[in-house]
């Protein structure tokens, strides 16, 4: 069995924080007596990513991403159980593993501000000891690749926020590292840039087996980008697997929408009956459309059913966006508790 | 591992480190000197204004107290005190310099724990490049002085007493940075770190003489301060440079500078460790 390149045994991260009495009263009370609240972030979590994997990392708000992602990159401890990097404590990175992971934190930037992209690489290069002539063939296929060649030697500042994200995603990659955190790299992105970014971080997955471990609240970069999916809730995994899987777990849907050649034209109460028999149902009606949620299972049965029965001008099958099947695994654990 | 193995491992990272920090330095001048208008008011002009001040306080001072001398000093040996004061207090490190503890507040030091090398370098290199631009801006100044106003240009005692001077101020400025980093890692555990900077700041330009001479003050606050770096790094060093100090005693001051810079080191390192421990980074 190889070894993992990230794992977490049973972490647990405590965080403790003071907590404020509302009033006059509490204000004088707190003053002189501070009462501490434990907020458990992480609970009991186990992962384990192999090496050259994709892996996404989703959840609402505080579901402890950000923290797991420390827990893991060796910012901060774990309060329990056990984080791994390169089967080494992740707490107790010596600088040579350090060199071979890489962090980018969308909201914060690893460039100097008040100079240009190219100044900020060649510090990292030094810090990470990349020799001259690697360096300079990383930076130069980069910044091509991500269409910011013509920017290096503007100062950070002057650049928008997307050539920024991209500057920050060369530096990130100029090591050659064997594992890339990246901490909500697309957030406030225009689409473009997304896409550039996406496939950027897919290349270098497939070209240079790079581990990437991929935090977003936009799940269009989960969907679009990675393999695996993490799906992290108050501080729980709910959720280890690739996408298929987790249709398979919540509803394994599929929308079909329908335009048909003349107003409802064969559409009757008997239909409708004969479509809920194939456990679907009518979700969207206009004039000229039809809009179903089916059962993958049934989706060609029904349609090639529609078929023989409408005169349909148009159709198209979707399936489940990775956002819908998200809510609805939040909402199954919701009911279940 | 053998020795010479042991040996070599730790001269390359030296070696390394050294090539970072001239690296971070040069980085730290272009980043102070991409505005020009900020650039020399910051760095250029940086102390001079205090000593303008001081001189005409002490004027006022003297015609007050009708008198032609304060302690040793006439007037025209206070203002060359003063003039020292200012450039002395030009090289030593400002408290201004760094800006640890907003990037301590603000988790923008999160991203250099995951890197593979010493935060301590970044620091380094701003009190290198500081130290460059500053012994620049000082020699330019004291120049223009002994070109325009010759009369008011204090002359050092001997070119060994000059030297060992100056040896005392950047010493001195060693201990001023390593005090402003001590102060700035406390933002790992407390949130009144610019109030302690200010009042440190202000305690020690006292200690240091820069706008009064200690040889005024009363001999209890003078033996007190002499164990002090601030006393040594300004007022000490001005002593030397004019020839009132013995080697002997410059000699002690180089002592109490390296102990100080010592302690204040350890001290930096201890909080370091014990902040990062505790720190959280930035976002949750």
């Amino acid at each position: 069995m190889t070894l993992p390149i990230l794992s977490c045994s049973s972490v647990r991260k405590v965080f403790r924080s003071f907590e404020r009495s509302p009033g006059w009263t509490g204000l004088w009370t707190s003053f002189f007596r501070r009462r501490y609240v434990d907020a458990v972030v992480l609970d009991d979590l186990d992962l384990r990513v192999e090496r050259g994997e994709l892996v996404g990392l989703i959840g609402p708000n505080g579901a402890g991403k950000t923290t797991l992602v420390k827990c893991l990159t060796g910012i901060i401890p774990v309060t329990g159980g056990s984080a791994q990097v390169f089967g080494c404590d992740s707490f107790e990175l010596g600088d040579e593993n350090k060199r071979r992971l890489s962090l980018v934190m969308g909201q914060r930037s690893q460039l100097w501000w008040d100079l240009p992209a190219i100044d900020s690489f060649e510090l990292l290069s030094e810090i990470y000891q990349v020799p001259v002539e690697r360096f300079r063939q990383k930076v130069k296929a980069y910044a091509e690749r991500l269409e910011v060649a013509d920017k290096l030697g503007l100062q950070l500042r002057q650049l928008s926020l997307g050539e920024r994200m991209k500057m920050e995603i060369i530096g990130a990659f100029l090591h050659d590292p064997e594992v890339v955190f990246l901490d909500e790299p697309t957030i406030g992105l225009d689409l473009v840039s997304r896409d550039v970014i996406r496939a950027f971080l897919r290349e270098i997955n497939d070209q240079e087996g790079a581990t990437i471990l991929l935090t977003s609240h936009d799940l269009e970069d989960i969907e679009n980008t990675c393999r695996r999916l993490l799906v992290l809730d108050k501080g729980r995994l709910l959720f280890d697997g690739d996408r298929i899987e987790l249709q398979h777990q919540i509803v394994d849907e599929r929308s079909v929408e329908l335009h048909l050649a003349a107003e409802h034209d064969g559409f009757s109460e008997e239909l409708a009956r004969e479509i809920e028999s194939f456990g679907a149902r009518l979700v969207a009606r206009t004039q000229r459309s039809l809009t179903f949620k089916v059962p993958s299972r049934s989706t060609q049965a029904l349609v090639r059913r529609l078929f023989e029965v409408l005169e349909i001008r148009d159709l198209s099958i979707e399936r489940q966006p990775l956002e819908q099947l998200i809510k609805d695994l939040f909402l199954r654990i919701k009911d279940r508790r | 591992m053998t020795t010479s193995r042991l040996t070599s491992t730790a001269f390359g990272g030296l070696c390394r480190n050294l090539r970072l920090l001239l690296k971070v330095s040069e980085y730290e001048l272009r980043k102070a000197s991409v505005f020009r208008t900020g650039f020399l008011v910051k760095e250029l002009l940086r102390g001079t204004t205090r000593a303008a001040v001081a001189i005409f306080v002490f004027r006022a001072i003297f015609q007050l107290r009708e008198r032609s001398t304060i302690g040793p000093y006439d007037f025209a040996a206070i203002v060359q005190y003063l003039i020292l004061a200012a450039l002395a207090q030009k090289l030593c490190f400002d408290r201004r310099g760094i800006d640890l503890a907003d990037q301590i507040f603000q988790g923008r030091i999160t991203k250099y724990l995951v890197m593979p090398f010493s935060l301590f370098v970044l620091p380094l290199g701003r009190f290198v490049q500081f130290q460059a631009t500053q012994l620049v801006a000082a020699s330019v100044l004291y120049g223009a002085l002994a070109l325009f106003l010759p009369q008011w240009c204090p002359v050092p005692a001997s070119l060994s007493a000059a030297l060992l001077a100056l040896t005392l101020v950047l010493l001195g400025s060693f201990c001023y940075f390593l005090m402003y980093l001590v102060v700035q890692t406390l933002a790992f555990f407390l949130d009144v770190v610019w109030s302690l900077l200010v009042m440190a700041a202000f305690i020690t330009h006292f200690m240091a003489g820069v706008s009064i001479p200690i040889s005024i003050m009363p001999p209890a606050l003078q033996e007190t301060f002499r164990m002090t770096f601030p006393y040594w790094s300004v007022f000490g060093a001005i002593e030397v440079g004019c020839g009132r100090f013995s080697m002997a005693e410059a000699l002690h001051g180089v002592l109490v500078l390296l102990c100080w810079a010592l302690a204040t080191f350890f001290l930096y390192r201890f909080l370091w460790r014990r902040g990062v421990a505790r720190y959280t980074g930035s976002g949750m």
